[in-house]
């Protein structure tokens, strides 16, 4: 009989695995463009490592200046309205390399040092929106703290566009702060700013806790403020590649009988659609736009066999374990068709793969519904459209709760995500929420099954609308409401991790984690612990295996029996850290929780697990 | 996995710039290592995501790690959240992934010949021993993987003896040897 291996000999094997991983992914290194629905779900994620901006895409929210500051201003705009255009000796710059990075459409140029101090931090560009009639961008100019725009009209006059870390600009010492202040706004929010005049050259300057920024011209200061309200992220891939082609959507022309759509998605320069029959099995088409973007690569073990499509094309044909795949490319966008069927009806439907003038022809809007309404809330309007649902439910003291539905589109509440107020997030489905709070309420912004969501409500709290949003069903189909409990009791001492929401639903699972407060994450050898999870009956996979341990029923005061499993650190067996499992039935789910608590303590939690 | 807001694991500025670098140097790579489970783009996108929230947790442990280590781990995890999501996909219509490796173990297993001696076991076990020999402890290894810990442990048992199993009966090389 074979031994096992042991750790030592587990590192060798894992370098020896590792050392051959360039081979199997030649391609990981090649710029690639990931859709812009990437970049929006990775955003808060990059947030939460204390790079806001680093995806591109958001506004921070203003600051109020401190006197400090316009110090710094009045030095940099008075070096702006004096020197020529883009010297800013004022200015500390180092020597960096000029790095572009492209992922396709988005491409960020930035400039690293030569040597130095190692990790340098990502640099996002803003600029103004628009800039008046006749003038043209004339140069522009990035470091890796700094980026500049000089404009010029047709007589030559200037006008700059200048960005820049705040720590990376030298201070006057002894400068006042100088100038008037004003107010920009970009319609959706006000900060301040301040304005000053240098002969005929007007500049506008402000902060935003990270950056200042500076607009001079010879424009009248309404104008400047304008300009100067509108600014935004740049993108200069987009702005370099010019406005993209439309796109032609293709589809199948005919799927087998007995299969029907059961999902169309479109994003970014890309659309898929999947065709499922009652027996489980499935068709699915995926078009990417090609051009410096996605194209389909194949990477698997088994080689492909060339084949050649009735419209002249070459392609190539894989069966990956069951999985039939056709995947070609027409120079203009990039096809890959994945069928569960046969290999030659992967074929087939490859063939029927044709532009399309109609591109939703056949495809219902399903509007979802809610499944479960927080009491007292009614339906008090309804409107479909095409390609929205919108629903508002009131209660009687006047409360408000709306949905709103779209069609996927990464944009389609973007606006919303411009004011000023706190965010934050938590993962419904396996998709990400956001949650927005403000003066007019909360909501809850996601993206499920091809659509785009909208969830609002001025009074209720984030949990009741999580709830809500968790039991929103397509209307043709029957679903049970899922009724999430939650930890009601939290030990002295102990928290959820986080700041805010410590909990969540993924796939059918609702689970929720206290700590010892300020843990740092050390899951295995942390001092104190307790998870939760609720999964419907049937649909359990958490099922207990205690392996030679014996369960004891006990009955708590409020008539509820439950089956606890001990495994205290002293006597442990099997269970690696948890003292106590306890799980539960109520009729409809099943409840456990794992404790490294002592025994009281665990009950007190157990009796305060209660529904939401 | 945790449904947390991630924002308190990263009070460090050293952890922010060392996730940051990551994100960077290793999402192609990852991308790579999912669309190979996957096939699609938006599918392996959303597993690239669920690597990097999983990674969140993890960032200390790339302060220890080497670029090979750092590699390997990219690779484990983003092929682990593609099969995640490959589960959920196939599992809306037939059995569950880890069922049918189970299956496939016992009757009809197609080894991953770019896997090399780990292509030779299921993938379940593959990517559990793969973190134990890339210096995660069971732990992060649950966390990263969404696993109950316990059965992580069980996992790298059977993995271990698979894998003693494989060295011995198929003539790899046993490492040191």
């Amino acid at each position: 009989m074979a031994r096992e291996v042991t750790d030592q000999e587990l590192c060798a094997l894992t370098k020896e695995w590792v050392a051959a991983l360039p081979r199997r992914y030649p391609e990981a290194r090649r710029p690639r463009r990931y859709s812009f629905r990437f970049y929006r779900k990775m955003r808060p994620v990059l947030r939460a490592a204390g790079k806001a901006q680093a995806a591109g895409g958001e506004k921070a929210a203003p600051a109020v200046s401190r006197a400090g500051r316009f110090a710094a201003a009045l030095v940099a705009a008075a070096v702006l309205t004096a020197t020529v255009a883009m010297a800013f000796p004022a200015i500390r710059e180092k020597i960096f390399r000029r790095v572009r990075e492209t992922d396709g459409e988005y491409t960020r140029i930035y400039y690293e040092r030569m040597a130095g101090d190692g990790v340098h931090r990502i640099f996002v560009r803003w600029h103004p929106a628009a800039v008046p009639e006749g003038y043209t961008l004339a140069e522009e100019r990035v470091t890796e703290v700094s980026y500049a725009e000089d404009y010029r009209n047709p007589e030559g006059v200037p006008l700059y566009w200048y960005q820049v870390r705040m720590e990376e600009a030298d201070l006057a010492p002894g400068a006042e702060a100088a100038g008037e202040e004003i107010i920009l706004s970009d319609g959706l929010g006000q900060w301040p700013a301040r304005y000053v005049e240098d002969g005929s050259m007007g500049t506008v300057y402000w902060d935003d806790g990270e950056y200042y920024f500076f607009l001079t011209g010879q424009l009248p200061v309404e104008e400047l403020m304008e300009m100067a309200g509108g600014y935004i992220p740049f993108y200069d891939g987009t702005e370099d590649d010019g406005p993209q082609p439309e796109f032609v959507f293709y589809r199948f022309s005919q799927v087998p009988e007995g299969f029907e759509l059961e999902r169309y998605r479109f994003f970014d320069g890309s659309h898929e659609e999947v065709f499922v029959n009652g027996e489980g099995l499935y068709i699915s088409l995926e078009q990417d736009r090609l051009g410096g973007g996605f194209a389909f690569s194949y990477s698997g073990t088994r080689e492909p066999e060339e084949i050649l499509l009735d419209n002249g094309l070459t392609a190539w044909y894989v069966d990956r374990s069951g999985l039939q795949m056709v995947y070609w490319d027409d120079g203009e966008y990039s096809f890959h068709v994945v069928t569960t069927l046969s290999g030659e009806e992967a074929i087939r439907m490859a063939n029927l793969v044709v532009p399309v003038e109609e591109p939703f022809a056949g495809v219902a809007f399903r509007a979802y519904q809610a499944a479960y309404l927080p009491e007292g809330f009614s339906t008090a309007e309804v409107r479909k459209t095409r390609g929205s649902y919108e629903l508002r439910c009131e209660n009687e003291a006047g409360g408000w709760l709306t949905l709103d539905q779209v069609w996927y589109d990464w944009e389609a509440f973007a606006d919303d995500y411009g004011e000023d107020r706190p965010e934050s997030w938590f993962i419904l489905e396996s998709q990400q929420v956001d949650i927005l709070e403000g003066p007019r309420g909360r909501s809850l912004y996601w993206d499920r099954g091809g659509y785009s969501f909208r969830l609002a409500s001025d009074t209720l709290s984030a949990d009741e609308l999580i709830k809500v949003a968790i039991n929103l069903h397509p209307a043709d189909q029957t679903a049970e409401v899922f009724l999430p409990y939650h930890l009601t009791h939290v030990p002295e001492g102990y928290a959820h991790p986080g700041d805010g929401y410590g909990g969540g639903r993924r796939y059918e699972v609702y689970e929720e984690h206290i700590k010892v407060e300020g843990s740092q994450s050390e899951w295995e050898e942390g001092p104190g612990e307790i998870s939760f999870y609720q999964e419907r009956l049937g649909e359990a996979d958490r099922v207990m295996d205690p392996e030679g341990l014996e369960p004891r029923a006990v009955t708590l005061e409020d008539g509820r029996t439950v089956q606890v499993v001990s495994d205290p650190p002293e006597e442990r067996t099997y269970w690696t850290r948890y003292a106590y499992a306890v799980w539960w039935e109520d009729g409809e789910y099943l409840l456990t929780l794992w404790s490294t608590l002592p025994w009281e303590e665990t009950l007190k939690v157990i009796q305060g697990v209660e529904k939401m | 996995m945790m449904m947390v807001l991630y924002l308190a694991c990263l009070q460090e500025p050293e952890d922010r710039d060392i996730f940051l670098e990551f994100y960077k140097e290793y999402r192609g790579l990852m991308f790579q290592a999912a669309i190979d489970v996957l096939g699609k783009r938006q599918l392996a996108e959303d597993a690239v995501q669920d690597a990097f929230i999983a990674i969140l947790e993890q960032v200390k442990q790339l302060r220890q790690m080497g670029e090979g280590q750092r590699t390997g781990f990219a690779v484990v995890v983003a092929r682990n959240k593609a099969v995640d999501i490959l589960r959920r996909e196939r599992g809306e219509r037939t059995d569950s992934l880890e069922e049918l490796e189970e299956d496939a173990l016992l009757i009809d297993f197609q080894p991953d010949e770019e896997d090399g001696v780990f292509g030779r076991i299921p993938g379940r076990y593959a990517d559990v021993l793969k973190l134990v020999g890339l210096g995660l402890r069971p732990g992060e290894i649950a966390q990263l993987t969404g696993r109950e810990v316990q059965t992580v442990y069980k996992q790298i048992a059977r993995g271990k003896k698979l894998l003693g199993e494989v060295l011995e009966k198929e003539g790899y090389p046993w490492p040191g040897k």
